[in-house]
């Protein structure tokens, strides 16, 4: 029988020698041992190689090297599936997925992210001013002089070098219109410091949102619908609004804005006084005060608002002591 | 402020109930709540005992039947001395609450009592508890008690005025405002009292050094006053309003400060020398001993009425001591005046005696009605404490003053509110606010009445008519305007692609404070920081130059409460101090706090190569280029590595010392890092240009070699890279190893190294070429020596 033979003979055997083999690792073992084994069948193929001719050695020798891969092949296609089957079996799917920390955004980022991204939607682009201020930004650039009743409403923390923590976001306002031309269409974000004790209620700082549109005739009206826009958005198309006079040294008229909370349960009585109305923000048309001071013209108008992230934060989330807000309790931060 | 709507009355009625009031005022900017001062309990009704006899088990209580015009008498055991029969008592019935205590139906020493007869104490009406009350004989039998005595069945409005309305502080200014709501006018107050013969211009000259001081000062002397107590309805008032009672004449002063809005002072007239006082401001070094006792040392803001001697009075502020009315008083000085603001400001936030009269005097008083208030304090006073009024007043004054006018035009008042009203409903809406109006063209001359110092330009009567036509009756826009130029670029701001990617990496983000004790400011930098001047506390002194105090409180306070193993991070204000010009810093603050987790299979310790290869993965996703880590010397840790990209450092990656994890009280490790947001920001490099993605294919090669302990792993990594060309994609450190068959110096590195090149498959001879130059320069930089 010539070599080509024999070597086609063996593939064959092979082939049928595993198609009824039981699909056994000692079985697998033994077929590994009679074809690929140092004595085995392909390699006493490859001793015979000696006795053929020098021109008809390579190709034969290639012919065998072929069996061998082909059958190499056929064992580890089996090994393989055999070790998936292997892994497969013999586990218990029941034990937990490996850990993995759980993290969270916290809610005073969640609550300035959603009504950015309200006023984002209406063309409002976001600025951000610092926390430490001259009194020029955070009063009488605001119509607030020395000595007005109006300081009374705010302690502010003074610092060393005539500076000043910054108690609204309304300072923003004025660097901004410093350095840009009208319109202006702005809401900026930050963090306010008031000089008060800490409590269930009240804490040393917490963060608000300011916006500002200044343009030619801007109105009362269009700071209405703005206002209603804000909040049906964020508290839903059925939310009932109110406006009524306030007093704010930057704005004239000014106005707090309430959402109708409604008188449910016990908490909502006191959240809401026993009115049922909820004051949300303050806003108001800019003072002619505050345009002189950054050298506007004096025939633009606009409007200003100021919205407090906390008193939201603690709103939407029933949360009843402010301080939770910044104790970075892991079992609280979890929830959001 | 308190208001009681029975005081209103004398100026306005209204039949809208409390809560629609409340609605109303605070509608038209007046923020009100309501406080009802009714507060004896309705089962308390006017009963007449019929009989009264000796209980039958007990010598001191008596078994009483009373009738309360109801079907059948009540049966009431009363311990009280007076009770006899044929008397009117109050009495409480079965369900009255008096002082928490609600009566019952009870069984006394075996006689059924089915209520209770009352003292004045028990009813809270006066401290008398030595019998039950007897009442008028006349009062309509089963009638309540507060309607039988007209008791202050009163509602109290609680006001939260804003500081531009100082017209309102008073009844008076609020009967003003409820005139609007109801339309009508309020009523006329006229004051009559007798007068007699001699002149105030006589016994007292007054003189005003600056009328900015003081605009106006009138004053008159009543002679002959009998100083007494005040009368129970007086009395009444002054609790109504929170006031001690003192005498009939300060009582008054008070009453008609509160009436009015106008504040009042009384002097002793006797006891103020040299009948000449001065309105001026004080000297340098002048003291004055004041009515609350103590002794204050003036300066050249206060505004001080004096005689010959010296300071009789902190003007608006507070009375002296020695010139107060009191028992032995006959003879007083009244004063009305009006001073400045500022002035008065200042002083009472200096002395701490924010009290009613410089409350008031600091939002401004009605100039023109000091003369009217005088007059209503002098007929007061006659009224009480009887008297001789002189036949004329002091009236110093700058008489330059004249009615405010102001030009307003209504159609722009119309676009600026968003209005289309007419001219007529602009001059209806001025008539509510006593606006006398004339007419020429478009424009409206207001004149503005003079208790309304807040209203000066045109945009303060916009807000009048806003807030008089109803802020809920302005129309609401529906579109939006947007200009192009007024949108700006905002995709710079990273923050919150930081907090996503890290809480989606397992961190919770964290605020916390930014004012902490010196003592926590040198733990993690040298940097000044800005300092509180006005601290509440020591605790909060200073702005923070970290984020990590912060932080590791965050930690320790989760780790006492169990929390064990975490990872938080804040974004959040760095504040430092350089040559007095402050800098803020946006900082990210990060922490991987912790030993273990309870997990089969997963383990975790806070580990700094965790940490490392965890900022490293995250920077990158921002698009940070050329990223290092330098082990780098610090005085605040024994471990550093500062955080590098483009060899500029951006932040610090840092183990917690002992001294710091006993300062804060923290068991487990941790690693903690802080990172400049705005230096980061710098590089950031979206320049993303596509490269070709090579078609051939990679060859591995693996080197293991020894090098001493002391040679960081970097610069090996660093110096594979900078004797290989192009062809190196990669070097990696795969294992790391110390053993007993090596030198105790020596350690063991696998670094597995792969080849590729974009034009070509790369043959073994290439490959062994660089191999063979990478293990040379090893060698001959830090004597690696091949394993």
């Amino acid at each position: 029988m010539s070599l080509k033979n024999k070597i086609e003979k063996i593939q064959n055997l092979f082939n049928s020698e595993l198609a009824s083999a039981n699909i056994d690792s000692t079985v697998i073992k033994e077929l590994q041992i009679k074809y690929l084994g140092r004595k085995g069948l392909v390699s006493n193929l490859f001793s015979e190689l000696s006795s053929i001719s020098a021109d008809e050695k390579p190709i034969v020798g290639q012919k065998i090297n072929e069996l061998r891969t082909n059958i190499q092949k056929s064992f580890d296609e089996l090994n393989l599936s055999d070790n998936i089957d292997k892994q497969q079996t013999d586990v218990d799917y029941s034990l937990p997925g490996n850990h993995f920390f759980n993290g969270a955004i916290h809610p005073i980022t969640q609550v300035i992210n959603d009504i950015s991204n309200i006023f984002k939607n209406i063309g409002f682009s976001v600025y951000s001013g610092d926390e430490i201020e001259d009194e020029f930004y955070n009063f009488e650039a605001l119509n607030i002089p020395k000595n007005h009743p109006a300081r009374d409403m705010q302690d502010t923390y003074y610092l060393n070098f005539e500076k000043l923590l910054r108690t609204h976001t309304s300072a923003s306002q004025i660097h901004f219109m410093e350095q840009n031309k009208p319109p202006v269409k702005i809401i900026s974000p930050g963090r306010v410091y008031r000089n008060e004790d800490i409590s269930v209620r009240s804490y040393c700082l917490f963060h608000q949102i300011e916006g500002l549109f200044v343009d030619n005739n801007i109105s009362f009206a269009d700071l209405k619908g703005v206002m209603e826009f804000f909040s049906k958005q964020y508290f839903g198309e059925d939310v009932k609004v109110r406006f009524r006079p306030s007093y704010f040294p930057f704005t004239e008229p000014s106005a707090e804005m309430d959402i109708y909370w409604g008188l449910e349960t016990e908490s909502d009585y006191r959240i809401t006084k026993g009115t049922g109305w909820l004051e949300i923000l303050g806003c108001g048309m800019v003072d002619p005060e505050v345009f002189k001071s950054v050298n506007y013209e004096s025939s633009l108008t606009g409007y200003a608002f100021g919205i407090g992230i906390e008193r939201i934060a603690m709103l939407k989330y029933g949360i009843t002591d402010i301080r939770l807000l910044y104790e970075g309790d892991i079992r609280f931060l979890r929830q959001f | 402020m308190k208001i009681s709507r029975k005081w209103l009355e004398n100026y306005i009625t209204s039949n809208k109930s409390d809560e629609v009031l409340e609605h109303e005022f605070t509608q038209l900017g007046l923020e009100c709540s309501i406080i009802k001062t009714n507060s004896i309990d309705s089962n308390v009704v006017v009963g007449r005992v019929i009989s009264c006899e000796k209980h039958p088990n007990a010598d001191r209580l008596k078994v009483c039947k009373v009738d309360i015009n109801e079907a059948s008498c009540l049966d009431i055991v009363c311990g009280a001395p007076n009770v006899t029969h044929d008397i009117l008592v109050p009495v409480a019935k079965v369900g009255t609450k008096i002082n928490d205590f609600e009566i019952k139906e009870t069984k006394i020493r075996n006689i059924q009592s089915k209520g209770m007869l009352c003292s004045e104490k028990e009813l809270g009406l006066s401290e008398n508890h030595n019998g039950i009350m007897i009442l008028n004989s006349k009062l309509k039998i089963g009638e309540s008690i507060n309607d039988a005595l007209d008791l202050q069945n009163d509602t109290i409005f609680d006001f939260d005025m804003t500081p531009n309305r100082g017209d309102c502080f008073s009844h008076l200014g609020v009967a003003r405002e409820l005139a609007i709501i109801e339309d009508k006018k309020i009523k006329d107050d006229s004051f009559d009292f007798k007068k007699s013969n001699f002149k105030s211009k006589d016994m007292i000259d007054v003189e005003v050094a600056d009328f900015e001081l003081c605009s106006r000062y009138a004053c008159r002397v009543i002679k002959n006053i009998k100083v007494a107590e005040s009368p129970k309805w007086l009395k009444d008032k002054m609790k109504l309003l929170g006031q001690k009672s003192i005498n009939n004449i300060v009582d008054l002063a008070n009453y008609v400060m509160f009436d009015t809005g106008q504040p009042l002072h009384a002097f002793d007239y006797s006891k103020l020398e040299g009948n000449k006082i001065e309105v001026r401001l004080a000297k340098k070094s002048e003291k004055i001993l004041c009515l609350n006792k103590e002794v204050n040392k003036l300066d050249g803001d206060d505004i001080v009425i004096a005689d010959k001697n010296g300071p009789v009075a902190i003007a608006g502020v507070i009375g002296g001591y020695d010139s107060q009315v009191n028992s032995d008083t006959n003879h007083i000085l009244i004063e009305s005046a009006v001073f400045n603001e500022i002035n008065i400001r200042k002083t009472s936030k200096k002395y701490d005696y924010v009290k009613e009269a410089s409350k008031r005097f600091e939002r401004g008083v009605d100039y023109s009605n000091v003369i009217n208030v005088m007059d209503k304090f002098t007929m007061l006073i006659v009224e009480l404490a009887g008297g001789e009024v002189s036949s004329d007043y002091v009236d110093v004054n700058n008489d330059t003053y004249s009615k405010k006018q102001i030009k307003f035009n209504f159609e722009n008042c119309n676009i600026f509110l968003g209005l289309s009203l007419k001219i007529q409903e602009y001059k209806e809406i001025f008539s509510k606010l006593n606006i006398h109006v004339s007419t020429e063209q478009k424009y409206l001359f207001c004149e503005i009445p003079s208790y309304r110092n807040d209203l000066n330009r045109s945009v303060d009567l916009y807000e009048e008519v806003a807030r008089v036509y109803g802020y809920d009756n302005i129309p609401i826009s529906k579109t939006f305007t947007n200009s192009y130029k007024a949108i700006f670029d905002n995709s710079k701001d990273i923050n919150n692609q930081i907090r996503l990617i890290l809480s989606s990496r397992g961190f919770f983000e964290h605020y916390s404070n930014s004012l902490y004790s010196e003592n926590v400011l040198k733990d993690f930098n040298n940097n000044e920081t800005p300092e509180i001047i006005n601290e509440s506390s020591l605790d909060m002194k200073f702005m923070r130059n970290s984020l990590m105090p912060g932080m590791l409180k965050a930690v320790s306070f989760n780790e006492k409460r169990g929390q064990d193993s975490f990872k938080l991070f804040e974004i959040g204000r760095v504040h430092s101090l350089i040559k007095s010009y402050n800098k803020e810093e946006e900082t990210l603050g990060m922490v991987w706090f912790g030993k273990s987790v309870d997990h089969w299979i997963s383990k975790f310790e806070a580990d700094i190569f965790y940490s490392k290869g965890e900022i490293l993965s995250f920077l990158n996703q921002l698009k940070l280029k050329n990223l290092n880590f330098e082990i780098k010397k610090s005085d605040f840790s024994k471990v550093n590595l500062n955080i590098t990209s483009n060899k500029k450092t951006i932040g610090y990656i840092r183990i917690l010392d002992s001294n710091l994890h006993k300062k804060y009280k923290i068991k487990n490790s941790l690693i903690f890092s802080e990172i400049s947001i705005d230096k980061l920001h710098k590089h950031i490099d979206l320049d993303i240009g596509f490269k070709q993605i090579s078609q051939y294919p990679i060859v591995n090669r693996d080197i293991s070699i020894l090098v001493s302990n002391e040679i960081e792993s970097s610069k090996i990594i660093k110096s594979i890279f900078s004797c290989s060309d192009i062809l190196l994609k990669n070097a990696k450190i795969f294992d790391v190893y110390f053993g007993k068959e090596l030198d105790k110096n020596t350690k063991s590195l696998s670094i597995s190294l792969k080849f590729q090149s974009d034009k070509k498959t790369l043959v073994d001879k290439e490959v062994d070429k660089r191999v063979n130059k990478i293990l040379k320069n090893l060698k001959s930089n830090f004597n690696a020596i091949q394993r």
